[in-house]
């Protein structure tokens, strides 16, 4: 961590980190536009747009069932996902590669299939649940997430620390809490936080399972981009940016060691 | 630093201990006891079996048969958190999200020991291995031998009834080693505390133990003080192990009070007085340490415990020089015979490549080991 970083990497870096951040200062700049279309680069400038995305009614319900969703989601993916991701690592179980690439699957069928598929099979059971559906699927699409960084920190654990606890006379509820939990808390927070940001940003799947009393932020979105086109559509693409932002934010505050140190 | 003071190590018996994995026999029916407050080393190649030996008394594996008895109690049914044993791992395996301190604390704090005894407890740990004053350092910030100190102290703060070492030296460069092998010897001696060293390391062995059990492809094959391993091995295996040996097989022809005879089947006769239970008919070999050598230049008259050869290379090695030599007519000594001749010797006497000497030792330092 100590080492210098040469100049080829300083730059490479640095396109990398220009072509990926630099494509979300534009909504944020438009949202400021005072001009009653979106323009770029943005004329004048106003909050009024925020202003209006907040008063709305439709836009507030929209952001707060997406929260609500992801919540659950995020939930429901680290109870299914942190027993399966132990499962895989720690214990040898016939079927084990079949199993995990049938978890990592959505990662590789394009979402929107994963989408239409779903809805076919709950249709087919005449199954009308749309919370529950919607959970189902948004999980299908975390769960991956969550596995990965949690078998990552899962592999990274060092037994030896177990046995050591162990001999020190630690039961294995003690090992499982003082040495265990420690170790794997990083890639569980990190596992539980892309979670709960694919969930949020979620279209292609939520697309096919939601309905108007179910109808997540992307969504609407989408349905105020056909209506009009004002700089509103960019203050709701900025809101949902600064929260992601604001997610991360907190938790490197919080747990920021940890996190540096499952990446390192 | 009466708290801290001998803790009274237990007596640990491995009575016919046995351990498998599908069908490999990791550990084949070991008998062993550690004297209470002895230091017990058990010494082998890797793939011995001496480590799962240890894990086996720790509690981390379990006996395929056989029983394990600490003071004369059976714990072979006791979990590993409730034998209350202290155990050094290879790579020290400290916590790494806990300080120093709080590592030192742990066995303490696992023992419902009220808060102020832990800390004041687990700083007399950190006192005895000289390492006050890094209490709230992380472990990865310490050195090798630091860590190395931190386990120990971890490991002897709730002061056990027994100690194990897994190899716990392996990491350090060979200056460090030493030091903390003189170190622990000394703190387990004064604490009293019953040892179990797990190495491949014949000197470590050799400087730690009071006994020394080397054990060979899951068997223990010699069991006894550095000393008497050294100087009277039982088998080609141990005389290899611990040391340098010459081997020539040969076969007993005569025993007679305290000596015996035996011939090599290029002719050769060796005469040996050190003590052995072997029988005639049992297959045995000559064993001579290079330093129980003599070398006289030229060709001597035939007689027991000497051969005549060529000198094929020597070798500068610091204390002694190494002479390599192809005895006459010995094709079944392979590859040479190799003879040391202490450094202050060596400037009066250097044999060249090319000329015939003459080795020569003693029936006291003529061993006879088991052939496998």
């Amino acid at each position: 961590m100590n080492e210098t970083v040469s100049l080829p990497l300083k730059i490479t870096v640095g396109i990398i980190l220009a072509l990926v951040v630099a494509p979300l200062f534009v909504p944020v700049l438009m949202s400021i536009s005072d001009t009653p279309y979106i323009v770029f680069p943005p004329q004048g400038f106003t909050l009024k747009w925020y202003g209006e995305v907040l008063a709305n009614h439709e836009a507030r319900g929209s952001f707060l069932f997406s929260l609500e969703l992801a919540t659950i989601v995020t939930v429901v993916s680290l109870l299914l996902g942190v027993p399966c991701a132990a499962g895989l690592t720690r214990y040898r179980v016939p079927g084990q590669d079949a199993v995990l690439g049938l978890i990592l699957s959505p990662l590789i069928v394009p979402l929107i299939v994963t989408g239409v598929a779903l809805l076919q099979v709950f249709a087919l059971m005449g199954w009308r649940a749309t919370l529950m559906q919607l959970v189902i699927g948004h999980t299908v699409v975390c769960l991956p997430y969550v596995i990965r960084s949690v078998s990552a920190s899962l592999l990274l654990v060092n037994r030896n620390l177990e046995d050591a606890a162990a001999v020190l006379g630690a039961s294995p509820h003690v090992v499982a809490m003082k040495v265990i939990w420690p170790q794997v808390r990083p890639g569980i927070l990190a596992g539980g936080t892309f979670c709960f940001i694919v969930s949020f940003d979620d279209y292609p799947v939520s697309m096919w399972l939601a309905d108007g009393n179910h109808f997540p932020v992307p969504l609407y979105l989408y349905t105020v981009i056909e209506r009009s086109f004002d700089p509103s559509i960019a203050a709701i693409a900025s809101l949902m940016i600064f929260f992601a932002l604001l997610l991360v934010l907190v938790i490197e505050k919080v747990f920021g060691l940890s996190l540096a140190r499952l990446a390192s | 630093m009466a708290t801290t003071s001998v803790s009274g190590g237990g007596e640990v018996r491995l009575a016919g201990i046995s351990r498998s994995y599908g069908d490999t026999q990791v550990v084949r029916n070991v008998n062993l006891t550690a004297a209470s407050g002895s230091i017990l080393a058990l010494l082998g190649p890797s793939g011995c079996g001496k480590t799962t030996t240890l894990r086996m008394v720790a509690g981390l594996v379990q006996p395929s048969a056989g029983d394990i008895l600490i003071d004369g109690v059976s714990v072979t049914g006791q979990p590993v958190h409730k034998r209350n044993l202290g155990m050094l791992f290879q790579n020290y395996a400290l916590f790494p999200h806990l300080t120093v301190l709080e590592n030192v604390a742990f066995g303490l704090a696992m023992r419902s020991v009220p808060k102020g005894d832990t800390v004041r407890r687990a700083k007399e740990a950190l006192a005895l291995v000289r390492l006050s004053g890094f209490e709230d350092r992380m472990p990865a910030a310490l050195s090798g031998g630091q860590q190395q100190r931190v386990a120990m102290a971890r490991a002897i703060a709730y002061r056990p009834r027994v100690l194990l070492l897994d190899e716990p030296f392996g990491a350090l460069d060979k200056k460090l080693r030493e030091e903390m092998q003189i170190e622990l010897r000394q703190l387990c001696n004064e604490l009293g505390l019953t040892t179990i060293l797990v190495t491949h390391d014949q000197e470590e062995a050799l400087i730690l133990a009071d006994q020394i059990a080397v054990m060979r492809g899951g068997r223990i094959e010699q069991v006894d003080n550095a000393r008497a391993i050294y100087e009277r091995p039982v088998s080609h295996f141990v005389a290899d192990f611990i040391g340098t040996s010459n081997f020539i097989p040969a076969s007993i022809v005569d025993m007679r009070d305290g000596s015996m005879t035996l011939r090599s089947t290029a002719g050769h006769v060796f005469e040996s007085t050190v003590p052995n239970d072997f029988s005639i008919q049992e297959r045995v070999a000559v064993a001579i340490r290079p330093e129980s050598m003599r070398l006289t230049p030229g060709e001597l008259p035939a007689a027991a415990n000497m051969l005549t050869g060529t000198i094929v290379r020597s070798l500068f090695k610091g204390q002694v020089l190494s002479v390599w030599m192809k005895p006459n007519g010995q094709a079944e000594l392979q590859p040479e015979l190799q003879v040391s001749i202490p450094i202050e010797d060596a400037a009066r006497m250097s044999p060249q490549p090319g000329e015939t000497w003459s080795a020569h030792w003693s029936a006291a330092r003529t061993l006879v080991v088991r052939e496998q």
